[in-house]
């Protein structure tokens, strides 16, 4: 049987929550976000937040794997899987929803997410841990 | 027709072989939407190195798509990541794997559409080059 085919990336982000409406199914994204402000690490960041990714060009049976990695030294942090996901329709397009519940960060500095679809890198977003910015900048 | 979704996951702390302490277990139930989240608090001690070889499946042109995954190496030499790919010969650089991926994913579409462009009077060496990199690239068709 041959393997399915490798998905495109059309977006990822990360964002602070992920809406479903229940009768439509559409996506709301709530405080869209790419960089987070803490005065000392390491910290737990309590609220949790979401990753949210779409994807054409999907068929077939996949494991989706998203890894986080510090990139200052390419060390990976956590891994999240989806096992055993059929996308139906190659034409039509696939929404992945994760929420990361809490999540550590020992170091300031580029935390990046990559999305691998059956073991494959097929895309990424980064996150950028930082202090928050002196007052008057 | 509404997208397929995925809203459940699992998530594991790396280098964590077998059972996971319980302290690290979180469930989590979302049924105001719909969803149902089982996942465990990461543990960022445990950490383990970047991996030498990646499957890379990304192409940087909305013409092209990619048809099986392209094998890499990854290493990192004075604070510059390479990536590179011993079937095709080719590779890229950055500052991280990601610039490095980037910049892999740039240069094999520009050497498709180069090849594609000169195909007629290509060299053996080139015409194999292109043979090759149409193993792992193709045309998106037109919908």
């Amino acid at each position: 049987m041959p393997s399915p085919p490798i998905p495109t990336v059309l977006a990822m982000l990360l964002c602070d929550l992920v809406i479903t409406d229940a009768e439509s199914k559409k996506k709301t994204l709530v405080g869209v976000f790419e960089r987070m402000y803490t005065p000392e690490t390491p910290f737990i960041y309590p609220r949790g937040f979401s990753i949210y990714a779409r994807l054409s060009d999907a068929e077939g049976h996949y494991t989706f794997k998203v890894e986080t990695l510090y990139l200052e030294d390419d060390k990976i942090v956590q891994t999240s899987s989806i096992h055993e996901f059929n996308a139906p329709e190659r034409l039509g397009v696939v929404e992945i929803v994760m929420v990361l519940p809490v999540m550590g960060f020992e170091k300031l500095g580029t935390y990046e997410f990559q999305l691998y679809a059956n073991e494959v890198y097929i895309g990424r977003t980064t996150l950028k841990v930082m202090t928050p910015p002196q007052k008057g900048n | 027709m509404a997208p397929a979704t995925v809203e459940s996951f699992h998530v594991t702390p790396t280098g964590a072989q077998g059972s996971i302490p319980s302290s690290f277990t979180q469930h989590v139930h979302q049924s105001d939407l719909g969803s149902t989240v089982e996942a465990f608090i990461p543990n960022t001690k445990r950490v383990a190195a970047r991996p030498k070889k990646i499957l890379f499946g990304v192409i940087a042109h909305p013409r092209l798509r990619i048809k099986r995954p392209i094998r890499l190496e990854v290493s990192r030499k004075k604070g510059t990541v390479v990536a590179h790919c011993t079937d095709l010969n080719e590779f890229g650089c950055g500052v991280s794997m990601s610039d490095a991926l980037d910049d892999f994913s740039k240069g094999i579409a520009e050497l498709f559409f180069s090849l594609e462009q000169d195909s007629d009077r290509l060299g053996s060496d080139l015409a194999k080059l292109k043979e090759k990199l149409g193993r792992y690239v193709e045309p998106r068709p037109a919908k």
